[in-house]
């Protein structure tokens, strides 16, 4: 490269930093010193002023057409349905009710995998319908009041997080009939093979069926939604063939379905479903894996290799004759011909990449990464990234996938200056040490008096790692800029990122900067190796998180699965933690990488997910009820006299190994006659003899119903009704299934009538969960009243 | 503080409208100055400037901020679509050279030509001359701000050989400023 080639840049970049033009031609040859004039007329050639009104309507348009783009894939999922439609939708199926002898009532009341789901009774359970018998009279004319009694997670933030495993069923109008899968939210490069087995790019809401592949490109995904509600995602570079598709929706046959990941990656939304014959299965080249209900991700490689991650509940994953059965925050990995390695726990996490290599570093944790790391947007030093990893039994956690969030905000510095020493591994260049490497591109024969730029990255702890320094001409002072973290504010000097940066009564500092904040720094070098800042701006940073899943191991410094982390006076702590729970921990990262717990939950074996149901005894060695097998020990407390056949009520929970414990079992005297059949229901509301369903329907109560239970607002109850040969109905039995916890004690204080009390505290009277099985008025302290408002309580007493 | 380009790009491909609009003002002005620069035409220049953007929003997905900087991105669209345009309008850009060559240079005196008042027309004639590689990075450096590195990554050329094309580019251009004073 010619020196006058090196010249004009030099003399570029300096114009480029805010250096005059005369003051950038100083020393110049004559026809250097021209071109520099002509690229500085070229920058500033005048142009036509642009047409106002046509700049304001190109960008009106260009906003509709983006809007418009956006709105076609949001309609695939939305599709402009509130809850209350999801629930006419599903009363408009008329699948809320009827129950055959062998149908279950699922009823999730555990905490952790569904969070919120402390309340009485899932929406899943007016999905429960099997080989239905002859529909109750009215069925078809359920009142649309009764809509939101079985909607209660609509009005509260917590409450609807209990149903977002349900919020899939949202898409399955999409699909036509439970053989097709609807192709939704394409992004990118989406193709699906045609039967002549050319690939097409297809766009929003293409219907699939059996026999199809799908494949996406660079930066693409797109959406499968199946009958039933369950879902499935594909990554960027990714393929997956639709080897069977038969949805059923719960209650009108056994749901299959079964995918071939060819390579990519995939997630996996899957309805939970209690019968023992449905099957979603996800196949790679070599293994598989079969969910009931749960999410999960599975990546597949070319060469065979297959990971599969599990966030909610249980995927049974088999390959070269092993089974394993990997649970929530649990995943397993299996190469081409090995049986699938033993479930270890995942980490995820967010943060800044400060070291990139067989171990990269992010937010402070060293991570291993393989070949098997699956690395999407090229994330490098300074970026933020999110991780997902998984524990060893030796070493950092192995990391499965690393996504590029957000490119670092400016991680790079340049800057100007006189070397003051030449060393191997760093030189000083004025007055600050700039580390060097051996891919450092530097001129020749600089030496020690030479000014020189010097341009490259700031590496975490603030060292400037230098990527070029090229030797300059000229002795004036020179600008600098750079991103760093505040570690020390003083009237005279900041300390950023290990540099001293003096500060004067002209620096434009942007208000509300503390220690720790990252900011921008320009400014100007002088003589003295000062560094002189012009201006120091905040750096907007991602709000970084994290969550492990794992055994603690030490509270005292807080390590759960071999990860040490912060605890604050804030961090909320399940009471009587112990070394040797599991626990879930989630948190933030703080901007000096360190981790900090904002909750440490215990995930309770037998919390996890309890579940009721009732069913027929199919085996009692081992137990069988409805088709599942169940697992009892010495403290299941079983009723005496239970035969094949007869129908109980099971508690249960799905313990960690994926086996559901019973931990009760009570038998039910009802019995089944032919031309009867068994109805599921929610009690809304009990006026004297009368009872008030979810549908809306209303029951009287005669003297020859056999009630078994306590009937209350919110009991889940199972009626055995009978036609007459009128085509009447006729209610035989009601047998309360569950009934729904009793809510606290109401506060202390005078009758709702009496709104002040003696020591001037005010009362209100309010309706709690209006809508809901758990409704009721309730009166408390005025200054209670905002809470319960915002999680959708109304004002007045119930109606 | 501006926000990195990078960001927004993510932020719209997001569908975040917002980004897609500030897209839009931080780049609209630098693509019709380049296109202008190719076509000496405002109202055409204006409507292809509209018709980038409208490319920009369909093939957004398709961006990755790891590749090609968003500018250059967006000059490419430009280009290509300067070159679809008078592909089939059989179109070149047309200057007067009575208009362009109204140059005035002192041989004695090396900071002369460029003091003259170039007119624009003058200027987009003489690179419109140049060989086309050269053109491509006096563009993007000048008139589309691109820093070296950036302009490496756009024309996937190493930072030494677009220093090496921008300076003879430069030398090019000022020869055929110089030629163009010579034949007026």
């Amino acid at each position: 490269m010619s020196e006058s080639e090196e010249l004009l840049q030099a003399r570029l970049e300096e114009l480029e930093a805010g250096v005059p033009l005369e003051q950038a031609q100083i020393n110049l040859p004559p026809e250097e010193a021209e071109l520099l004039q002509l690229a500085t007329t070229l920058r500033t050639m005048e142009a036509p002023e642009r047409i106002a009104s046509k700049v304001t309507e190109q960008r009106r348009a260009l906003l509709a057409l983006a809007q418009q783009q956006q709105t076609s894939q949001n309609s695939a999922v939305h599709a402009g349905l509130s809850w209350q439609a999801l629930w006419a939708w599903l009363l408009g199926n008329k699948q809320w009710v009827a129950v055959g002898v062998t149908a279950v009532l699922i009823i999730v009341a555990g905490i952790g995998l569904w969070p919120g789901a402390d309340t009485a009774v899932s929406p899943e359970a007016t999905l429960s319908v099997a080989d239905a018998a002859t529909p109750l009279a009215n069925q078809d004319e359920a009142e649309p009041s009764a809509i939101p009694a079985l909607a209660p997670a609509a009005s509260t933030a917590s409450d609807t997080a209990q149903y977002t495993a349900f919020i899939p069923s949202l898409q399955t109008n999409l699909v036509s009939d439970a053989q097709h899968a609807a192709l939704s939210q394409p992004t990118g490069l989406v193709e699906v093979q045609r039967a002549d087995g050319t690939w097409t790019a297809v766009s929003y809401n293409t219907s699939l069926s059996a026999g199809q592949r799908v494949r996406t490109g660079n930066l693409s995904s797109v959406s499968l939604h199946f009958f039933d509600g369950s879902q499935a995602s594909l990554g960027p570079n990714s393929e997956i063939s639709l080897d069977t598709v038969d949805a059923q929706r719960a209650g009108t046959g056994f749901r299959t379905v079964v995918l071939t990941l060819a390579y990519g990656d995939s997630e996996h939304q899957v309805q939970f479903r209690h019968d023992s014959g449905s099957r979603y299965e996800v196949q790679t080249a070599s293994g598989s894996g079969i969910a009931r209900g749960t999410r999960f991700r599975v990546t597949a490689s070319n060469d065979g290799a297959a990971t599969y991650a599990v966030q909610e509940g249980r995927v049974d994953v088999t390959n070269a004759n092993r089974t394993v059965q990997v649970t929530a925050m649990q995943q397993t990995t299996f190469t081409n011909s090995e049986p699938p390695e033993d479930p270890t726990f995942l980490v995820t996490g967010e943060g800044i990449v400060t070291e990139i290599g067989e171990i990269w570093v992010i937010a402070g944790q060293s991570f291993a990464v393989t070949d098997t790391t699956v690395i999407e947007g090229d994330p490098q030093v300074g970026d933020i990234v999110r991780v997902e990893a998984h524990l060893q039994d030796d070493g950092p956690p192995l990391a499965d996938y690393i996504t590029l969030l957000q490119p670092a905000p400016d991680n790079r510095f340049h800057l100007t200056g006189i070397v003051d020493s030449i060393g191997g591994d760093a030189w000083v260049i004025a007055g600050q040490t700039i580390a060097i490497s051996t891919t450092t591109d530097i001129d020749e024969d600089i030496v020690v008096g030479d000014r020189v730029y010097v341009a490259g990255v700031i590496l975490p702890g603030g060292e400037l790692q230098a990527e070029t320094i090229e030797r300059l001409g000229d002795d004036e002072p020179y600008p600098f800029a750079f991103t760093g973290v505040v570690q020390a504010i003083g009237d005279d000097t900041w300390m950023i990122s290990g540099n001293e940066i003096t500060i004067t009564e002209t620096t434009g500092i942007e208000p509300g900067i503390v220690v720790g904040d990252l900011v921008h720094v320009t400014g100007f070098i002088l003589d003295d190796d000062t560094w002189l800042a012009d201006e120091i701006t905040l750096v907007t940073a991602v709000d970084a998180t994290f969550t492990i899943s794992g055994i603690l191991e030490s509270m005292d410094p807080w390590v759960v699965a071999g990860l040490p982390f912060e605890v604050e006076s804030w961090t909320v702590i399940d009471p009587e933690m112990a070394v040797g729970d599991l626990v879930r921990v989630n948190g933030r990262i703080r901007s000096d990488g360190t981790w900090v717990a904002t909750e440490i939950e215990r995930l309770d074996d037998d919390t996890l997910l309890q579940i009721i149901f009732v069913g027929t005894v199919d085996g009692m060695a081992p137990w069988v009820v409805s088709g599942l097998p169940l697992v009892t020990d010495e403290e299941s407390l079983i009723d005496d006299d239970i035969a094949v056949g007869d129908l109980v009520r099971v508690t249960a929970v799905i313990r960690n190994d994926g086996t559901w414990l019973a931990t009760r079992i009570e038998q039910l005297d009802t019995v089944i006659e032919p031309g009867c059949v068994a109805i599921t229901a929610v009690i809304t509301g009990i006026n004297g003899d009368q009872i008030i369903l979810s549908n809306g329907q209303t029951y009287i109560l005669g003297e020859d119903i056999v009630i078994d239970g306590e009937i209350q607002v919110g009991s889940v109850v199972l009626i055995i009704a009978c036609a007459n040969d009128d085509g009447t109905i006729t209610i035989i039995s009601i047998t309360v299934i569950y009934t729904p916890p009793v809510e606290p004690p109401l506060p202390p204080g005078p009758p709702p009538e009496d709104d002040d009390d003696d020591n001037g505290t005010v009362y209100v009277t309010i309706c709690h969960k209006p809508g809901t099985p758990a409704e009721k008025t309730m009166t408390l302290p005025q200054s209670a009243l905002d809470g319960h408002l915002g999680h959708g309580d109304t004002l007045g007493p119930c109606p | 503080m501006q926000i990195d380009d990078r960001v927004l790009v993510q932020r719209a491909q997001q569908g975040n409208t917002q980004a897609i609009g500030a897209l839009y003002d931080r780049h609209h002005h630098h693509i019709f100055r380049f296109v202008w620069s190719r076509t000496n035409n405002q109202a055409l220049a204006e409507d292809l400037t509209g018709e980038v953007f409208t490319r920009m929003v369909t093939h957004l997905p398709q961006y990755q901020t790891r590749g090609v900087p968003f500018r250059a991105w967006l000059y490419r669209i430009a280009r290509n679509l300067i070159v679809d345009h008078q592909r089939q309008h059989n179109q070149h850009t047309i200057v007067d050279i009575e208009q362009a060559a109204n140059l005035s240079v002192d041989e004695d005196d090396p900071m002369a030509l460029t003091e003259t008042a170039l007119t624009r027309e003058t200027l987009q004639h003489a690179l419109g001359k140049l060989d086309p590689v050269q053109r491509e990075v006096i563009e993007l450096r000048f008139l589309l701000g691109l820093s070296l590195q950036e302009v490496a990554q756009t024309l996937d050329k190493t930072v030494s050989a677009v220093k090496s094309l921008q300076h003879r580019g430069l030398k090019s251009l000022r020869r055929t400023l110089a030629t163009l004073e010579i034949r007026s």
